[in-house]
């Protein structure tokens, strides 16, 4: 099988009931990507495949064959420079622990690309997925709001 | 998870061959049948990837002017379709209403419909569960404020698709493909019994494919609404949803999700008592008392009546005045 992984071609056989999860953090340490409920339900996974939000949890990897996966280790640019929405969600305070932030930063990207300038309740609506144990949902949602308003000032 | 071969069927033929093979199973996105596979809920030795043959990702219409929607469409896809908003409103919201975005993106709507229970007693193995190889169900004398305040069986599961609740207030028909062809049934003989079945909750054999859903042209249009009360404000399964469509031609559907083992459509003279309209508040509060005059609650979930009637009048508001 073979995937794009943060841009990169990648080609292998994993074994069949691999996860696109384990696959990323256990044989491509792509450790960003989080495991935390494994059962689809906090969000801590979230990556993009072909541009859309997915638990990679519960998506198999040969299942992915032939398409694009961005994880969080897509997001900075060359360098390692972050990229507007990772500096917002430091300037707001948008992490506690952290251990949510990956997947909350692959769902907020994959919203702003699909909807540029969300309502709050939009964005509300489309994090709903993604679990912040330690409560930090009003500093995301000021972090998402500030990167919309200021990518449509260009 | 205990290994598995995975097979991406390349056609038709393929998938349905290999799904006759011992312990295979059906896969689409993944959302449900991982989880029971991490959780020892069932076994496979083989999953069959579904999606990506021909059609089943596809919305297509038929030549009664309705749609036919591929059993591998997602259900983000089917909230999103433009064909199926101006026609089938009421379907696209119930599958706007799912889970999660991430969710709505992994799961395909043959999945929304096969599907497992989220009765916690089944989730959690309990071991006097009918459906965990038991004899009875244990949330009738237990914690059952999430179970069916209807009597269907020996089992008081509720369905959890949002999908097909609208589909069932839509006519829908669900086209299964196995060894011996194509058979075609109604939402309501898809999940006939689902509570007295061990092994699942709708009628789909292990070596059978929902390759279709039909939505007929007669019910395209006309008033529809789709609505779910949900514990949370987001991302839950329904306490309670109400699907009700008023065809062009003035027939009524009234369909009830969360109260039963399948989607459970009201008695069909409240639905002919809505479709004749001209209804007032007083006889509005007397149909929604008729429509729900046979439930039998259970000690935790007589809420579920409140909520169902308050569902109901609204829908009645909408369809009947």
């Amino acid at each position: 099988m073979r995937l794009t992984i943060n841009g990169r071609p990648w080609e292998g056989d994993p074994a069949g009931e691999t996860t696109l999860l384990g696959l990323l953090r256990d044989d491509l340490e792509l450790t960003g990507t989080k495991l935390s409920c494994d059962r689809g339900e906090c969000g801590a996974c979230t990556v993009q495949l072909d541009g859309r939000t997915v638990h990679a949890c519960l998506t198999l990897a040969h299942g992915c064959d032939g398409q694009a996966v961005r994880t969080v280790e897509g997001l900075a640019g060359p360098e390692g420079a972050l990229n507007d929405l990772q500096a917002a969600f430091i300037a707001h305070d948008a992490a506690q622990c952290g251990f949510c932030t990956p997947g909350q930063l692959m769902a907020a990207d994959a919203l702003l690309a699909a909807n540029p300038r969300p309502s709050d309740e939009e964005i509300r609506a489309w994090m709903a997925g993604n679990l912040c144990r330690c409560g930090t949902y009003p500093n995301i949602l000021t972090a998402i709001r500030a990167v919309a308003e200021a990518r449509s000032r260009g | 998870m205990h290994p598995v071969r995975y097979h991406r069927a390349a056609n038709l033929a393929e998938a349905l061959a290999l799904l006759g093979t011992p312990d295979a199973r059906a896969i689409g996105g993944g959302t449900d049948l991982l989880v029971l596979l991490k959780e020892d809920l069932t076994r496979a030795s083989t999953l069959v990837d579904v999606r990506g043959l021909a059609l089943s990702e596809t919305v297509t219409a038929t030549d009664d002017g309705g749609l036919a929607l591929g059993g591998a469409l997602r259900i983000a896809d089917i909230a999103n379709d433009a064909a199926i908003r101006a026609a089938y409103p009421a379907l696209a919201e119930a599958a706007a209403s799912v889970g999660t975005v991430a969710l709505r993106n992994m799961g395909t709507l043959g999945g929304n419909l096969a599907q497992r229970t989220r009765c916690w007693y089944f989730r959690r193995g309990a071991p006097t569960c009918l459906k965990r190889g038991g004899s009875g169900c244990p949330a009738r004398s237990g914690a059952n404020e999430y179970h069916a305040i209807v009597e269907s069986g020996p089992c008081r599961t509720v369905h959890p698709s949002d999908p097909a609740v609208a589909l069932a207030a839509l006519d829908a028909r669900v086209e299964l493909t196995g060894p011996a062809g194509v058979r075609t049934l109604d939402i309501a003989a898809l999940f006939a019994d689902a509570a007295r079945d061990a092994t699942r909750e709708a009628a789909i054999a292990p070596d059978e494919l929902i390759t279709r859903v039909v939505l007929p042209g007669a019910r395209a249009g006309g008033v529809q609404r789709y609505e779910k009360v949900m514990q949370r404000g987001a991302y839950d399964f329904a306490l309670v949803s109400c699907a009700a469509s008023r065809a062009e031609d003035g027939t009524v559907r009234i369909v009830l999700g969360g109260v039963a083992a399948g989607p459970w459509q009201v008695n069909s003279s409240v639905e002919e008592d809505v479709a004749i309209g001209a209804l007032d508040d007083e006889s509005i509060d007397a149909l929604a008392e008729r429509a729900m005059y046979d439930v039998e609650p259970l000690a935790g979930n007589a809420y579920k009546v409140t909520i169902a009637q308050a569902l109901l009048r609204r829908a009645m508001r909408a369809l009947g005045t």
